[in-house]
């Protein structure tokens, strides 16, 4: 009896471990190219991340050399763009409305895309920044020893230094500088700067509305959007 | 008394009527909207009266007459979960709708409250909007199916997408009632279910190679009430290669342009820009070009006006021309502009980067007297004969400065990577003209020498001198004004990954040669042997005593024969006199210690770094130090004579909420061997960083202690003994902060409000053992910063901020006593932005005042702005804005000066004036 109650403990104690392990499902990798590795949460090796990959809250992408990689999270189609050489953590809890969504970088260069029409609302935390972003696009370029560039091209950034505690909002247009001195500072964007998105297809939609007007004088319109 | 009790029936029927629409039990209240109009969002709340652990909730909604329900998520807010119906589906003929609120173990709440509440639906009754309605907007529901909220990831429906890159994904996060168990995956008709996984409301496939064309997906669900949903389909396009090239071809871009005032101190600068961004892109090749045309372009300046044209070609190939920012190696070339051209060609395992162009453009004069030529006043040399020599030079120019710069690296597997690199910079110093403008004046003092003081031309000049009968030497090289330069820096670095990338070595090691002035081009042989011992003996360092035989004082004597002529080298680097390092390796070093020698070579530069990720540890070790001689031209603002010692830890806890960074920092400029009183600092650190996630307040705590020896352990005295000063020092700063990020939502008004208090407090650990009248300069200072940034469901975004800084500043008084003076200034800042006509116009406003207090009295500085951003039409807008700031020191109008230079003294106005101000006016157009 009291064999079969610490059985029923232990299987308790696996279950709910191996459960938090495999966390919860909160993105999927929708473009890979190149070297791109994943260290799924609780494992300790790297393996290659696939296109159509689901991933969980805690895993983390790795860039390799020339690579890039595109992350959807599913409640709000926030994109995460991850250029050469880079490494994050994706982060995010569920509720029932949205997922709050937390991304560590440590380094490299990262383009945000965050939708503001749902619940899009995420926060990137650097070795010495942290970003609160809602509703905006813009390049995070990260190197640990010399700091972070926020390249704002819409929206609005606010980035917070976390040694002095300085915070400036990014918005489109300006580029936020936070160092590891703690420093923070904004300045027109360098358009030759903007790093290049390999993915870009941000051209503007655009529409063709064509009137038809029947016998009897009723009207119907047909509407082609196009890029 | 008859109206009275009119109104008391209304009352009653008011409360009777909104006591039957709402569906208070003892669970939750929900009151029934009732009434709506046509073609209006209906809001519909329900707010729980007891603590239910609710999960998710949802309004399943039909126009009254249709068979099925479509499903709304609604929004938690504390203890209310909201949605509403959208407006298209707000018909006529009426709406009825039955809310359910998941709870734990499948249980569920519904409204209206009963077992089978789709039976039963609650209904509102549209009333016809005949204002508003609009042809074609309505959507046609399916009568047996439900809409669901199915969130189409990948592919974008309409997209061209290569055959590598199909990822067909849609997210089912907002339709929780999908049955995960039940859904059928159709790709072109053809099902590919079997292939498609569908984990926690994603489904997601990877389909094997399509073919190229048009495909269609169609995703079949049903809920987990069995009730079909209306089947997600889209279209996409495989494509490999352009069928039609100016289909295919994308593009966009931007003009702008811009006039801006500004004023500052009573000088003022206007300037005209046009700026704008085109960029293309058709398949496997992109194009950009990015240009800037300002109004202060000035000969006289260095370039202002930008221009970039790029080119993409896939990821291999990278060539940028024009105004180009390479980053090669801090320690070469670091995002610093030049004006040339980038090539840069990137392949898996090799990566070639050229870089060849301008750092400087030629400026031959400044506009100014004295801007051009100068008479060496000094020099003027008079014989016994009254003839006079003149010295004439050039000042106000820039040299043209070459530069080329090549990096070459290598990797393997993503495990070893290695580069080399070098820049070339160099001075074409016959690009400046000895002969300028005939109109720039210089100076001519009250020499003497016959020659009136005041301005000259040089010919007016020459005509005075030759009138006197003198001369005017004007030498063709050796200008007073800035001397050419040459530099070559060389280096290599290396990376070394380990156990799968966790750990990560890195070093680089660099070394610059710098020519401060190649007027007199390089050395020959014979100048090189005369350089260090005075005889042309065909050996450097040689020295011989009065009897011709070779003397103690030789130092290793070097056959001329046996080095390279630094003729045959001229082309890479100009040796001569003037060049750094003269000997690469310090000579007092090397008799000490012959490895310390190379290694500290002064013009070198070096890294060792380590970096580890392990579990939740990132930990970095480096090494790094930089010369006192090292100089890149690339990158001037390189902080020299530094050697630093790094480790850092930062720990992520608390699933990564909180991270605990630990440092430590030594850091001295003892590099050379002579360094007299080296500066070494030790600084430890310790940060906190709680970040919860978004919506939940960030706090960032950190402190850091700091000390400071200069290696000092002696007075100064006087050749007597007596006391002069103390240059001692040892001191101690401990800067501590506390910031807080609180994001905060009332209602629908989203706030940030940010606090931060910082206080650093400097000591001096050698008190105990100072003179009384020593004078410790630290000045201790603590900031209390606080803003509150709010966004309304209105167009309406506001900005509050405060700031007080105190400072405690110590001096010394008239009679010699140290005292404390405090200073402090706070500023407070309102500003507003408010959107007019759908935010087609948006409002910028705002004021600030700040306030000081210092010994003279209370100065305030009042700042205004104002702006505004205005969409004039589509992908046309218009941006002003404008600020000024007034100076405003009360005790100005009591000094009994005539401060503002007007002829009145202490008048009412005098204690305004302008600071500074501005106005910029954009026209931007995007295609």
């Amino acid at each position: 009896m009291m064999m079969k109650k610490i059985n029923s403990i232990i299987i308790l104690i696996v279950l709910v471990v191996s459960s938090s392990l495999n966390g919860a499902k909160i993105a999927v990798a929708t473009k890979v190219n190149g070297n791109v590795e994943l260290q799924k949460v609780g494992e300790r090796d790297f393996e290659k991340l696939k296109p159509g990959t689901i991933l969980s809250d805690g895993d983390r992408i790795r860039t390799g050399s020339m690579a890039f990689a595109a992350v959807i999270f599913i409640d709000d189609k926030s994109t995460l763009k991850l250029k050469e050489n880079s490494e994050i953590v994706v982060t995010g809890k569920r509720s029932a409305a949205s997922i709050a969504k937390k991304i560590d970088i440590d380094e490299g260069t990262l383009r945000a895309i965050v939708t503001d029409q749902r619940k899009g609302e995420f926060v990137i935390q650097t070795p010495t920044s942290v970003a609160s972003v809602k509703g905006t696009d813009f390049w995070l370029i990260v190197n640990e020893s010399e700091g972070d560039q926020v390249l704002g091209l819409e929206g609005i950034v606010n980035l917070l230094n976390i040694e002095t505690g300085l915070n400036i909002d990014v918005t489109q247009g300006n580029t936020g500088t936070s160092t590891p001195d703690g420093q923070v500072n904004i300045d027109e964007t360098n358009t030759a700067s903007i790093p290049n998105d390999p993915d870009d297809d941000e051209s503007e939609e655009s529409q063709i509305r064509i009137y038809f007007e029947g016998p009897n004088g009723e009207q119907k319109s047909l509407l082609i959007n196009y890029r | 008394m008859l109206n009275h009790q009119k109104y008391v029936y209304i009352f009653w029927l008011i409360i009777l009527v909104t006591t039957i629409s709402a569906q208070s039990t003892e669970y939750y209240y929900h009151k029934n909207p009732g009434n709506a109009i046509e073609g209006e969002a209906i809001d519909l709340s329900i707010m729980l009266l007891q603590d239910q652990p609710v999960s998710q909730g949802s309004i399943y909604f039909r126009p009254i007459g249709e068979l099925s329900y479509q499903e709304i998520h609604l929004l938690k807010d504390g203890l209310s979960w909201y949605g509403n119906i959208p407006k298209e589906q707000v018909l006529p003929t009426g709406i009825e709708y039955v809310i359910i609120l998941d709870l734990p173990f499948g249980a569920k709440l519904s409204a209206p409250l009963n077992n089978d509440p789709f039976e039963d639906p609650l209904t509102i009754s549209v009333r016809k909007n005949y204002v508003q309605k609009e042809f074609g907007q309505s959507k046609k529901i399916s009568k047996s199916k439900i809409i669901s909220d199915v969130l189409i990831l990948s592919p974008e429906p309409g997209s061209f997408i290569r055959p590598e890159d199909v990822v067909i994904a849609v997210s089912t996060f907002n339709s929780p009632n999908i049955d995960s168990t039940k859904y059928t995956v159709l790709i072109d008709g053809e099902n590919f279910s079997d292939f498609a996984i569908l984990e926690q409301n994603i489904l997601s496939v990877a389909p094997n190679e399509l073919d190229i064309g048009l495909h269609t997906v169609q995703l079949n669900f049903i809920t987990t009430y069995g009730i079909e949903i209306e089947p997600i389909i889209w279209s996409f396009t495989i494509t490999k290669s352009m069928v039609n090239v100016v289909e295919q071809l994308l593009y966009k871009g931007n003009i702008n342009s811009l006039a801006s005032n500004n004023s500052a101190s009573g000088s003022s600068i206007n300037e005209a820009e046009i700026n704008g961004k085109l960029s293309a892109e058709l398949s496997w090749v992109k194009g950009r070009v990015n240009f800037r045309k300002t109004s202060r372009e000035s000969d006289f300046l260095q370039p202002l006006n930008r221009t970039t044209t790029s080119l993409f070609i896939t990821d291999y190939l990278k060539i940028e021309y024009g105004d180009v920012y390479p980053s090669l190696s801090p320690y070469i070339i670091d995002g610093k502009r030049i004006r040339g051209q980038l090539i840069d060609i990137h392949l898996p395992f090799f990566r070639l980067q050229t870089i060849s162009g301008k750092l400087n453009e030629t400026v031959q004069y400044q506009d100014y007297t004295n801007g051009g030529y100068t008479l060496l006043g000094e020099a003027t040399v008079t014989d016994s004969t009254n003839f006079t020599k003149y010295f004439m030079s050039r000042t106000g120019y820039t040299f043209p400065r070459e530069v080329n710069a090549v990096k070459l690296s290598f990797s393997m597997f993503n495990k070893i990577k290695a580069g080399l690199h070098v820049m070339k910079a160099k001075d074409d110093k016959d690009k400046v003209s000895k002969s300028i403008s005939a109109d720039i004046e210089f100076t001519v003092d009250s020499l003497g020498y016959g020659i009136e003081a005041g301005n000259y031309t040089f010919n007016s000049f020459d005509s005075a001198v030759l009138a006197q009968g003198d001369t005017i030497i004007f030498p063709d090289n050796n200008w007073s004004g800035n001397s050419p330069e040459d530099n070559l820096v060389l280096g290599f670095d290396f990376e070394s990954a380990m156990d799968n990338r966790k750990l990560l070595f890195q070093m680089g090691w660099n070394m610059s040669f710098y020519n401060t002035d190649i007027w007199n081009d390089e050395m020959t042989l014979a100048e090189m042997d005369t350089t260090l011992d005075d005889s042309l003996d065909g050996f450097i360092g040689q020295v011989y005593n009065d009897d011709g035989s070779i003397g103690e004082g030789s130092i290793s004597p070097i056959d001329t024969l046996s080095i390279p002529n630094p003729s045959d080298y001229k082309d890479i680097f100009t040796i001569n006199t003037n060049m750094i390092p003269l000997f690469p390796i310090d000579i007092g070093a090397m008799e000490e210690n012959k490895i310390a020698a190379l290694v500290n070579m002064p013009s070198s530069a070096f890294f060792f770094r380590l970096k580890g990720h392990y579990s939740f540890n990132n930990l970095l070790v480096e090494y790094r130090q930089v010369g006192p001689q090292y100089k890149s031209l690339g990158n001037p603002y390189l902080t020299t004579n530094i050697r630093e010692f790094n480790l850092n830890n930062r720990i992520s806890v608390l699933e990564r909420k909180l991270s605990v960074v630990f440092g430590y920092q030594y850091k001295d400029n003892k590099i050379s061997y002579t360094t007299v009183d080296p500066l070494k600092t030790t600084k430890y650190s310790m940060n906190f960083t709680l970040v919860p996630g978004p919506g939940a307040p960030s706090i960032v705590v950190n402190i850091q202690s700091s000390k400071k020896n200069n290696e000092i352990d002696s007075l100064t005295v006087d050749a007597g003994g007596n006391y002069l000063s103390d240059p001692r020092e040892e001191t101690q700063a401990l800067n501590t902060l506390l910031s807080v990020n609180l994001p905060a939502s009332f209602g629908k008004t989203f706030n940030n409000i940010s606090i931060s208090l910082n206080s650093i407090k400097y000591s001096d650990l050698l008190l105990s053992e100072r003179r009384p009248d020593y004078f410790f300069s630290k000045t201790n200072s603590t900031t209390l910063s606080a803003n509150i940034s709010s966004r309304f469901s209105i167009p309406l975004k506001t900005n509050i901020s405060f700031n007080q800084t105190k400072l405690e500043i110590p001096y010394n008084s008239e009679e010699g006593d140290i005292l404390i003076k405090e200073m402090q200034w706070r500023s407070l800042g309102l500003g507003g932005q408010y959107g007019l006509f759908e935010n087609r116009l948006q409002i910028r406003c705002g004021a600030d005042v700040l306030t000081s207090e210092g010994s003279e009295g209370v100065t305030n500085l009042y700042g205004g702005t104002f702006g505004l951003n205005w969409s004039i039409i589509k992908n046309l807008s218009l941006n002003f804005s404008s600020n000024v700031r007034l100076n405003h020191s009360e005790f100005l109008k009591t000094d009994g000066l005539d401060n503002d230079s007007d002829g009145n003294i202490d008048e009412f106005g005098e204690s305004f004036s302008v600071n500074t101000s501005g106005a910029i006016l954009t026209l931007g157009y995007k295609f």
